[in-house]
């Protein structure tokens, strides 16, 4: 009897796997003719509902089966990997950084797409590149050992905005200051002549997301809001067209100067090392709400989305609303990066080359994938309507047109199950000028010169040193500001950068950048 | 020598279905501890995910030399073991001196309002705890330091001075850690005879005499053997800890290997090199534990094996 049983358990058992073999195959199969294409755009918050209209409107308009991967952003290279290494890729996929393609290049994932083809299959996106190519160099961007792989986007960029408390500046009948002699002149009655009126000495000027703006004041490109609080860029692309390491710049010495005599006076808050962000929402500036810091950087949609006027609650973003639960009678105002000795100014500014997108080996196999994948590129660069159905999604479901332009009005994750933000490319200039032409206008209104981030080519003399290579400058920075070393221990650092591998890395990518621009 | 063997093989068939029994587990760990360290040769190799073990070259030592050869190794090598060893020398007594504490409360209904409230900081995470400590310890709003600025001192940046950075990392982790680890210990004590103490306190013993007489000696193997475990944790530093407190100027005492190699890692997916790491220090934590359990043995009964 017992037996019996046992085989009959068997039995069901092997059938259950067979079923489970015999569906998995289906899934692989074509579907009616429309060709399966499976697209991961990176780290999003949820899994997308296939059968959601917008997914069903892409796939109609291509004559494709979409479906979008998802792979959780806590561990996303890890898990990824793991379903490389087991032979399951997605067809397109968007990487974060050129570091990244030799790896993925050399690993069998990401195929070669010849920009010949490019230029014939999705004209469109190939003629606004050319004629938008503010760096000279989004043709030149994806190429690894001479050949190209994926395409990079002209991309819309507003660099960082210095927002300030309009009510301190008020209460001490001072002007949002323009040069960097009349900043230190605001900072300092900052911290004197107790702007918030409490009768306490206990406020300070600024603290680490403004450094960015003292750096561009002298030239350099300094990254806000990241974890540490701050880092100069790692590498920066001169007017010359010829690439260099900001660190060890004679003028970083000359703003680490300044930046210590500020720390040394209170000007720049002592807890700047552990930034002034203590949780929640990245761009939120809690030493600004609580009112221990006078003027903040973040992008200007942070604190408005289309105009500069404070009272209308529609207008405020997510930072400013958050400053205003806190303090309903505070005002803020933006104001312009200081102006330095030499007559520089500017902010950090992310990438005007990005959305690095690529095809896979298993999508280059289907010459219809790649098809599919180029004219859904060229849909992007060509009809705004597409463009806003697959970046915002359906009017009124998605997103309401307002004065103050295209305004979200679902919940993030909720959106991406939708399938809204899943085959898009991003913010491109394309997209801003002819999508979110206002909020664009705007936040270009408010801010002035950026520094932009320059892709640095893939190689190993970089790729190998840079991390010990922020770690040294890091530490050294942080020392120098506090005072921990003298402001000349900058030239024992240099010369520690420059041996840890700084001077060969720095020719190995100057050669590199040089021998695209030939191309 | 031959009754010798006979009487292994009567063992084994006298106890066959136990010996059959224990095949489940040994497949187990042949399968899933033991198969997988055939991974462990990616730290040999330049490793690509989709070429697989087999399909990736080998470079020998290269990913052992560029740790060793890293201008940050040795500091962060010294941190960990110095930050380890203030947390095996203060975190590790404590919860059992807090569970001696606890044996001692008559009140059994405040015995185990202190026991509950003692587990809760161990279910908090570390992002949250290191933002309750930040908070804490700030110069300007922290409770600490506004004491001290009554009583006419400077204010302190705890998290930020190296002075202190260690002392910081040491005092979180004995407060996330003491209750819960002192379940372990407390469990011990119940099972100790009552007719012990009794006995003692026949012979004039107080409580404290109680305590070092009765109590401790019953529980030095659980001791004992918790020591062996933790002193093979020496290397394994506590990242999530370390990654929330620490910051740039704090990178000379507080740096770890876990957190240098996240930074170092975190740059391009560097698995044979983060396995390197990962062989290189449970390589030293074997040792350690070897080292520790033959000590144990020597000085004591108790040990693991």
């Amino acid at each position: 009897m017992k037996r019996w049983f046992s085989i009959v358990l068997i039995a069901l058992l092997s059938v259950s796997f067979l079923f489970a073999g015999g569906s998995k195959e289906q899934a692989v199969a074509d579907d009616g003719g429309a060709v399966r294409m499976e697209w991961l755009v990176g780290q999003t918050s949820a899994e997308v509902d296939d059968n959601a209209e917008v997914v069903k409107m892409i796939e109609e308009r291509f004559n494709i089966d979409l479906k979008a991967w998802y792979v959780d952003s806590a561990h996303f290279w890890e898990n990824l990997n793991v379903r490389f290494a087991g032979g399951e890729m997605p067809d397109v996929l968007v990487i974060d950084t050129t570091s990244q393609l030799a790896q993925l290049v050399d690993g069998g994932v990401v195929a070669e797409l010849p920009i010949e083809l490019i230029r014939e299959k999705a004209p469109n996106y190939a003629a606004y590149c050319d004629s938008h190519d503010v760096n000279n160099d989004l043709w030149n961007t994806m190429l690894y050992n001479g050949k190209n792989y994926g395409v990079a986007n002209p991309m819309e960029q507003v660099p960082m905005a210095l927002i300030w408390r309009k009510d301190w500046l008020d209460n001490l009948g001072l002007e949002v200051p323009t040069t960097l002699e009349e900043f230190e002149a605001v900072l300092t009655a900052f911290v004197e002549q107790d702007p918030d009126g409490d009768g306490k000495k206990d406020t300070a000027g600024m603290a680490e997301r403004t450094f960015n703006a003292i750096f561009g004041a002298y030239g350099l490109r300094c990254v806000t809001g990241a974890n540490p609080g701050f880092k100069v860029e790692e590498m920066q692309l001169g007017s010359d067209g010829v690439p260099f390491f900001p660190y060890i710049r004679p003028e970083a010495k000359e703003v680490l100067a300044l930046l210590h005599d500020w720390y040394q006076r209170g000007l720049i808050d002592k807890e700047f090392i552990t930034g002034e962000n203590h949780g929640g929402y990245q761009w939120l500036s809690h030493a600004f709400m609580n009112g221990q810091i006078g003027v903040t950087c973040a992008q200007p949609y942070h604190y408005l989305a289309a105009s500069t006027d404070t009272s209308d609650s529609q207008n405020w973003g997510i930072c400013m609303q958050e400053f205003k639960a806190l303090n309903p009678d505070g005002d803020i105002v933006f104001g312009p990066a200081p102006i330095g000795p030499d007559g520089l100014s500017g902010t950090e500014g992310w990438n005007k080359t990005g959305r690095l997108t690529v095809i896979t080996t298993k999508c280059a196999q289907d010459p219809r994938k790649v098809d599919a994948f180029l004219a859904m590129l060229d849909a992007y660069y060509s009809d705004p309507d597409y463009a806003r159905l697959v970046n915002y999604g359906i009017e009124g479901r998605h997103f309401a047109a307002t004065e103050y332009g295209n305004v979200r009005i679902m919940e993030g994750t909720e959106l991406r199950k939708e399938g809204v933000l899943q085959v898009d490319f991003g913010s491109t200039s394309y997209f801003a000028e002819n999508v979110d032409a206002t909020k664009t206008a705007f936040g270009h209104s408010v801010t002035g010169n950026g520094y932009w981030r320059y892709n640095v080519p893939a190689c190993e003399e970089y790729s190998s040193v840079i991390a010990t290579l922020d770690t040294l400058t890091e530490q050294a920075y942080f020392d120098m500001i506090t005072g921990a070393k003298p402001i000349d221990y900058f030239d024992t650092f240099v010369e520690q950068f420059k041996a840890a591998g700084g001077t060969v890395a720095e020719a190995k990518v100057q050669e590199l950048q040089a021998a695209k621009s030939a191309t | 020598m031959g009754t010798k063997r006979l009487g292994r093989k009567n063992n084994v068939l006298n106890f066959r279905d136990h010996y059959i029994m224990l095949i489940p587990g040994i497949l187990f760990f042949l399968v899933f501890c033991y198969g997988p360290m055939y991974g462990l040769v990616i730290a040999f190799q330049d490793f690509y995910p989709l070429r697989g073990i087999s399909g990736s070259d080998f470079v020998g030592l290269k990913h052992f030399r560029e740790l060793f050869t890293n201008p940050f190794f040795l500091s962060v090598l010294r941190n960990t073991l110095i930050i380890s060893f203030y947390k095996l020398l203060i975190c590790f007594p404590a919860p059992i001196i807090f569970c001696l504490a606890l044996n001692e409360i008559k009140s059994h209904g405040f015995k185990k309002a202190v026991q509950s409230i003692s587990y809760l900081p161990h279910f908090i995470s570390w992002v949250v705890v290191s933002g309750i400590f930040l908070e804490f310890l700030s110069p300007s709003r922290g409770p600490i330091n506004i004491l001290l600025k009554e009583l006419g001192f400077e204010p302190i940046f705890f998290v930020a001075d190296p002075k202190y950075f260690r002392a910081v990392l040491v005092i979180t982790d004995m407060w996330k850690s003491v209750g819960w680890g002192s379940i372990v210990y407390l469990a011990a004590i119940t099972n100790v005879d009552p007719a012990l103490y009794e006995a003692a306190e026949m012979d004039g013993a107080g409580r404290i005499k109680q305590i070092l007489h009765v109590t401790l000696p019953s529980i030095m193997p659980i001791i004992t053997v918790m020591f062996i475990m933790e002193s093979g944790k020496i290397l394994n530093d506590s990242f999530q800890q370390v990654y929330n407190f620490l910051t740039p100027t704090t990178y000379g005492v507080g740096d770890v290997i876990s957190t240098f190699v996240y930074r170092m890692g975190i740059q391009n997916m560097q698995y044979s090199f983060t396995t390197a790491v990962d062989l290189f220090k449970n390589t030293i934590s074997f040792i350690l534990v070897v080292i520790t359990n033959a000590i144990a043995r020597k000085t004591s009964d108790y040990g693991l094996w």
